[in-house]
């Protein structure tokens, strides 16, 4: 199913950031200085991408419904529980950088995202692991602290 | 003459001046080899130590840190595929997928020999034609910039593999979001939601460890990792790795691609990263292979490192002949250089010839200290991939945010990385190529800079960019390149039934 639609929806997604591109640019004419419009290249990038994305869009559909689109029988999500984990853990990891630190969201970081590539093959020796995850970040915040001058953030430690 | 050459060199040859400048490139490659640090970073960094030295001794570790970071960036791009140092971003297309082929060795070893041979061409063009080139330069107008950075966008089309449409998609998706932010010209805001972080753009730094190296790690959850082919612990590390016909056979890759990433270093503002692409783009374009570029072949590490490397002897050609800085290294160079009561220009090579040729004769030391260098470190980058991937890819997640977060210290940056880690994994799964995008982001910006800034000297009137001759040259290039490619199928379609009729 998502082989077959998968450039119709691509084109589709694109459109429709396209178009929301467009529409958030200043009217033309708004933005003109010393006789040129500098609205005029991010304009012009818009509309460009929305004719391709069209042409892509309907090219998919086309190939969807003539049934050209041939699927190379590979899947796409092997392991959807590893992507979703993986996804989720990294997002955390951003989002907790400056409010918690760099040295505890490192060290939460390593373990958890460590567990989510090897709980399957039963590889994961939580021993090390932790080792690792709680060495690791100290020596970072070290060498980035201490001798590259370049201090990461404490947050809550 | 002779003289001043003779006494340039002495100093340069110094104990001293040997170890510092072996030291700065240890020190490069370090920065270069972790995602997010750069070059320039380490030039500022280690800045304030020069005050207190003699200028030779000063100037010799700056480039003794110019050139290793460069050329350190290979290292990460080759075996994690994440570029060290924006301008290693090309050396990746075919750096890892030799690596997961059981091939960085190879990889790594024609990455460094050609790092330096391409450094030696770069100043070998500084040292002979340096005043002549930075007059040719400075005949450059915005018209001519526009030209230029037009025609190497048009390129796209080439770094296309498999859907043409596509390729110019994930083209203009990298241009939008280098359009974040403020206009290069007149601090107008664009897409920027009324955030104040979004108001200085995305950096190129967590653009592109973010398209790459988080992408890579989503990739490589949802379709499990694929076992690399060295991990059989049976390879054997001999040499460079290349043979001496794959040496000679890249000769034509190594001149081509010195001479387009020198070119951009001599003209101020395009960069280090773009030397690289386009460097590898002009190989692809005279190659007699160009479908195996990017599927894992020596020619296209070749082609990148030849050019980041030449492009360093190119950005000193404005700087020592006009005084004129090219890039921000070339104008930390600079600053070093005033601080010492020395003013580079005409002027400099009359009044300072010996430590013009001491800078030269520094150059060349640090690249031979580059290659001795890299060349013994070789062995521990390769036993790096063998590290197991649960151990090694968070940890080089976690350098990635450490390194994006040191380029601005804002958390906006680590958050980048994660958006466009998404964007590049988004682009994986519905087969768009990632390399036009990466050309888009980088060229954008200065495409359209010159374009307003050429349209405002014209006041409004397009002409000028097809009656000046440069830019009338390069702009039709361009115009073909994106035009072709489009209509060859049809060309195809209409000879096919002459040729079937003849037949």
């Amino acid at each position: 199913m998502f082989e077959k639609y998968r450039d119709a929806f691509g084109g589709g997604v694109i459109l429709l950031v396209a178009v929301a591109m467009y529409g958030a640019l200043p009217a033309a004419g708004e933005t003109v200085m010393a006789g040129v419009d500098l609205s005029l290249a991010p304009r012009l990038v818009a509309m460009l991408l929305g004719g391709l994305s069209l042409i892509l869009l309907l090219k998919g559909l086309y190939a969807a419904f003539t049934a050209h689109a041939g699927g190379t029988g590979k899947a796409v999500f092997n392991y959807p529980g590893k992507l979703v984990g993986t996804i989720a853990v990294t997002t955390l990891a951003a989002i907790a950088f400056d409010t918690l630190g760099f040295k505890l969201t490192a060290m939460l970081y390593l373990f958890a995202e460590g567990y989510i590539l090897s709980y399957q093959k039963g590889e994961f020796k939580p021993l090390p692991m932790a080792a690792i995850a709680l060495v690791t970040p100290f020596i970072i915040d070290y060498v980035f602290g201490a001798w590259l001058s370049m201090p990461l953030p404490e947050g809550l430690f | 003459m002779y003289d001043t050459i003779l006494a340039g060199m002495a100093q340069a040859f110094s104990i001293e001046c040997i170890l510092l400048i072996a030291s700065g490139v240890t020190i490069g490659i370090i920065f270069g080899a972790i995602p997010g640090l750069t070059a320039s970073m380490a030039l500022i960094l280690c800045l304030p130590l020069t005050f207190t030295m003699t200028p030779i001794n000063g100037v010799s570790l700056l480039c003794g840190l110019f050139i290793g970071g460069i050329s350190g960036g290979l290292i990460p791009a080759i075996l994690l595929k994440i570029p060290g140092t924006p301008g290693s971003v090309a050396t990746l297309f075919d750096g890892y997928p030799m690596a997961m082929k059981g091939q960085a060795h190879k990889a790594l070893g024609a990455g460094i020999l050609f790092s330096f041979l391409g450094t030696l061409f770069g100043i070998a063009v500084l040292v002979f034609c340096a005043p002549m080139l930075a007059e040719f330069a400075l005949r450059f107008t915005p018209f001519e910039y526009f030209a230029v950075t037009f025609f190497a966008l048009t390129l796209i089309a080439s770094l296309s593999s498999g859907s043409m449409l596509k390729g110019f998609i994930s083209g203009l998706i990298g241009i939008a979001f280098g359009m974040i932010g403020m206009s290069p010209v007149g601090g107008i805001q664009r897409f920027t939601a009324g955030t104040v972080e979004l108001q200085g753009g995305f950096e190129m730094v967590p653009f592109l460890v973010g398209l790459f190296a988080v992408s890579e790690l989503f990739h490589n959850c949802a379709q499990g990792f694929i076992p690399l082919a060295m991990d059989n612990g049976k390879v054997v590390l001999r040499g460079f790795g290349i043979s001496l016909k794959e040496f000679v056979g890249n000769l034509k890759t190594y001149g081509v691609s010195s001479t387009v990433g020198t070119i951009i270093g001599i003209l101020p503002g395009i960069g280090v990263s773009t030397a690289s692409i386009m460097g590898y783009l002009a190989a692809k374009k005279t190659s007699k292979h160009p479908e195996k570029f990017g599927t894992g072949i020596v020619d296209g590490i070749v082609a990148s490192e030849s050019a980041n490397n030449a492009c360093i002897g190119g950005a000193l050609v404005p700087l020592l002949a006009l005084g004129i800085p090219g890039d921000t290294v070339a104008a930390i160079l600079l600053g070093a250089l005033v601080m010492n009561n020395l003013q580079p220009g005409p002027l400099l090579f009359m009044t300072q010839g010996t430590l013009v040729y001491g800078i030269f004769t520094s150059l060349v030391i640090a690249s031979f200290c580059m290659l001795v260098i890299e060349l013994f470190l070789i062995r521990f980058f390769t036993r790096l991939i063998q590290t197991p991937k649960n151990i090694l890819m968070p940890l080089v997640i976690v350098m990635c945010m450490v390194g994006a977060f040191g380029v601005n210290n804002r958390a906006f940056d680590v958050w980048s990385v994660l958006l466009f880690g998404g964007l590049g994994y988004a682009l994986h799964v519905f087969k768009f190529p990632l390399q036009p995008a990466v050309l888009g982001f980088i060229l954008g910006n200065i495409v359209e800079m010159n374009f307003y800034r050429a349209l405002m000297a014209s006041k409004g009137d397009y002409l000028p960019f097809i009656t000046r001759p440069i830019s009338a040259f390069f702009v039709i290039i361009g115009v073909l390149f994106i035009v072709y490619p489009l209509v060859r199928p049809l060309l195809f379609k209409l000879r096919k039934p002459r040729i079937q009729s003849e037949s």
